[in-house]
């Protein structure tokens, strides 16, 4: 689709993974060309990028580990589906020009139920654990609007294909759709041979392989006949040169098997490759520590908690029953003063107190005993009358407790004591709120970056290692044998050309293979002069990009592209930098590369970048969103990114200096169009599901 | 009434050695003060015994012990606990000062009424399962301070 300008115009899923339905119409605006869609961790951003992929692709390339969730078709939707009954998962994609839709595609899985069977089982199809009772169906769809306004249309899953990637080869799709934590990746040797597949492909240059293709079947055609003619020994050679070349198609094809392999097991490198990146151990560390130290917080907070219920228990339970009783109590103080008043109570005094008093000769008093006969006998009688007078101990003591009680039946200060306790639990209970909700973000970051799935991530890492090198091992193998065979061939072929020139019947095969040779190597010259001059382009391009963006710009001698597309930044001295570049200064290498191939190749495909900044932090987050609105200016880019990724202040760790958030940048450019935010919404019948808002 | 009490021969205001609750409440008992989320967790059973006794005066329940625990230890009452059994026992008996020659017809009325309260207390501790219990009684405290 070179010199095409496409814009995306709709998305919309249905029952996929997360959506039960949702729909993302973007604007065709040639000015504000920029849509951001943010949400938490878990709420459909990778879903979006896996949907749009398997929608025209039918693989589903952003998932970490395939196979082990959830399956396309949206669980719920699969659990309410009874037997005999079915249900499906769709995902569209329409693409726009200036005439309005252009290209619609859409996939379609049906999933219908046979048997009650609920034993899960993994579906390929499904790409998930399904019941075991569902049968699984695909259907696809490619309409095409034509030069004359109608329409194409096609349900056949091969040419689908064939259409989707003429309009968008999957080799180039990671240049449209693609997550900017992995964009590092683009750099490998192995993943350079995609780019310079794809590269050909939108270059028109298939065509100039086809016509080699044809060529070399003639040089084959008039080798044969130019071998039967000159004799029987040519002929021998001849059919031992067909025998290896058969071998030796045998072994290209083993070997093209061995590469398309090897892809495959590239793209597993890269995801887990990116997550072991994403979950370094001193992170890990930290966020322990992090953890502890909260959990030691949260434990001060509930001592502190429970101190103050104590309190409040305390309050409550000692002034109920005298509140409940206050009348009471109030009643008996009453009945204790009125009975002392009319001296039914006897005075606070002990008959020891009276002896003494009786043994000194003087009463308390002070008067003189000793001459005064009747006084002593009175004091004599008060003596036996107080026999008793433990009553008037008891008695006074509930005089002075009834007394002393009078201040808690102030029911102000007790609701006042009560207000100030209930606020300190308030404040109290939302420190334990926030510090829950802080130990809960750190263990669902650790969950995220769970041990033992790390550990699990690196021994299926190591197992790709593993099985690639053993592929590697034995293309290598391959190689020798093939240019083994082909010098044989080679061989072969020069004892034909020796034999031929003794027979003038062959001659004239000869001199047409000869020919059918000069234009086979011709149409491989051109070929390589188109890619070589695509090539360079590319290079000086990425070159010319990268250096605007970057500070150690003028460090930097050249960027170089080789053959095979493998970069190189060369310095100074010579040397190749590549290895040594900060995480910003290779994701704005990746994006100048993006931008040089898209330019050098006319395909202004629109661009869908999940997590542009993951990669980078501090500073270069910063700078790299002051960048984003300006490259690619004729481009239309969505971006999905994590709400903290977007919205939050960025801090440069080093200094402590703390910058804009990610959105506050982009906002004040005005190339942005909308914002779009992705929410769970409960349904009504209890469940959740992923909904996109305008934000 | 008059001082002399010709029962007595010398005074002694001393209830019995324990106070009861009737058995079938010891599961309340017990909880109360075990439950972590309990507002008399680790606290004597005297002060459920008060609380409930004050209870039972305030909603006049008043119920006779079955079978008596013998367990409460009387020793523990402080003096404020002590003369709320005290007032209840002259409030309801509609006697004076001559009430303190009975202490263990005044322990006997107060656990007849902490016998009845223990249910309503149960109850406002039991409501409260699902968040602090001690809210019921805070409400119930903020009843008697606004009336």
């Amino acid at each position: 689709m070179a010199g095409q300008v496409l814009r995306l115009s709709k998305i919309s899923f249905e029952n996929y993974r997360p959506f039960k339905k949702m729909q993302i119409d973007f604007k065709n605006d040639k000015e504000k060309t920029m849509t951001i869609i943010s949400g938490n961790n878990s709420r459909g951003k990778t879903s979006i990028m896996n949907g749009i992929h398997w929608c025209l692709y039918n693989t589903e390339p952003f998932w970490l580990n395939e196979g082990e969730g959830k399956p396309i078709i949206n669980q719920q939707s699969l659990n309410e589906t009874t037997l005999n009954n079915s249900t499906f998962a769709s995902v569209s994609v329409e693409f726009s020009d200036d005439k309005g839709p252009r290209y619609e595609i859409t996939r379609k899985l049906y999933a219908r139920r046979l048997n009650d069977t609920t034993e899960k089982i993994f579906n390929s199809d499904a790409c998930g654990q399904i019941d075991a009772g569902f049968s699984i169906t695909q259907s696809c769809e490619y309409t095409e609007r034509k030069k004359d306004g109608s329409w194409f249309a096609t349900d056949d899953e091969k040419d689908m294909k064939l259409y989707v990637n003429k309009l968008l080869p999957e080799d180039l799709a990671q240049f449209v759709i693609f997550n900017g934590e992995m964009l590092d990746k683009f750099f490998r040797k192995e993943g350079s041979n995609n780019i310079k597949d794809g590269i050909e492909r939108v270059s028109g240059l298939p065509i100039t392989e086809n016509a080699i293709g044809h060529a070399a079947k003639l040089v084959k055609q008039y080798s044969s006949k130019e071998a039967k003619n000159s004799g029987p020994e040519g002929t021998i050679i001849e059919q031992k040169k067909v025998a290896l070349e058969q071998i030796l198609e045998q072994l290209e094809e083993e070997q093209r098997k061995d590469e398309t392999g090897l892809k495959e097991l590239q793209v597993f490198e890269d995801k887990y490759s990116t997550a072991l990146s994403k979950f370094p151990e001193q992170y890990i560390k930290g966020l322990r520590e992090q953890l502890d130290r909260e959990k030691d917080n949260k434990k001060t907070i509930e001592s502190a908690r429970e101190s103050l219920r104590t309190q409040r228990s305390d309050l409550i339970i000692s002034n109920l029953p005298k509140m409940i009783l206050k009348d009471v109590l109030l009643e008996t103080k009453e009945i204790l003063r009125e009975s002392e008043l009319r001296k039914e109570t006897p005075p606070v005094i002990t008959p020891e107190f009276i002896d003494e008093r009786l043994s000194e000769g003087r009463c308390m008093c002070g008067y003189d005993l000793s001459h005064d006969s009747e006084a002593t006998q009175k004091l004599i009688d008060l003596k036996n009358s107080v026999k008793n007078s433990e009553i008037a101990n008891i008695a006074n003591e509930g005089k002075v407790v009834l007394a002393s009680m009078k201040e808690y039946f102030e029911s102000s200060k007790i609701k006042e004591l009560l207000t100030d306790l209930a606020e300190q639990l308030n404040t109290i209970d939302e420190k334990q709120t926030q510090s829950d909700k802080t130990i809960q973000s750190i263990v669902e970051t650790l969950k995220e970056h769970n041990e033992e799935e790390i550990k699990e991530i690196g021994r299926k890492l190591d197992d790709i290692l593993i099985k690639k090198r053993k592929v590697i091992s034995s293309m290598d193998k391959r190689d020798v044998r093939i240019e083994s065979a082909m010098d044989t061939i080679r061989g072969y072929q020069s004892d034909i050309d020796r034999l031929s020139k003794l027979s003038k019947a062959s001659q004239m095969w000869t001199q047409k293979r000869e020919f059918a040779e000069k234009v086979t190597n011709t149409l491989r010259d051109i070929r390589e002069q188109v890619l070589a001059v695509i090539r360079k382009d590319v290079e000086s391009r990425t070159e010319e990009l990268w250096k605007s963006l970057i500070s150690r710009g003028k460090q930097v001698e050249k960027v170089e592209i080789d053959d095979n597309y493998k970069i190189r930044v060369i310095d100074k001295e010579g040397i190749d930098n590549l290895r040594t570049l900060s995480a910003g200064q290779t994701l704005y290498l990746a994006l100048s590369f993006i931008a040089a191939v898209r330019e050098v190749t006319d395909t202004n495909y629109p661009m869908i970048i999940d997590s542009p900044f993951g990669k980078v932090d501090g500073p270069a987050r910063v700078l790299a969103a002051q960048i984003l609105p300006g490259y690619l200016p004729d481009t239309q880019i969505t971006l999905l990114v994590t709400d903290s990724e977007y919205a939050a202040e960025v801090t440069d760790h080093e200094t402590n200096e703390k910058h804009p958030s990610i959105r506050n940048v982009l906002m004040s450019d005005s190339r942005i169009w909308k914002e779009f935010t992705l929410k769970l919404h409960d349904t009504s019948e209890g469940s959740s599901e992923t909904i996109v808002k305008e934000a | 009434m008059s001082l002399a009490s010709p029962q007595k021969e010398k005074f002694e205001f001393k209830f019995q050695k324990h106070a009861s609750y009737d058995k079938k409440h010891y599961q309340i008992y017990n909880d109360l003060t075990r439950v972590t989320g309990s507002p008399f967790y680790r606290k004597e059973y005297t002060k459920i015994f008060i609380t409930a006794m004050a209870l039972g005066y305030k909603y006049d329940m008043k119920e006779k012990l079955v079978e008596r625990s013998d367990s409460i230890p009387t020793a523990v009452f402080t003096t404020e606990e002590k003369w709320m059994m005290i007032s209840i026992y002259m409030k309801k008996t509609n006697t004076t000062v001559s009430a303190l020659w009975e202490p263990n017809e005044i322990l006997k009325m107060a656990e007849e009424y902490a016998n009845g309260g223990i249910q309503y207390l149960e109850m406002l501790y039991r409501q409260g399962a699902n968040e602090d219990p001690i809210n019921n009684m805070e409400d119930e405290l903020m009843k008697c301070l606004s009336g």
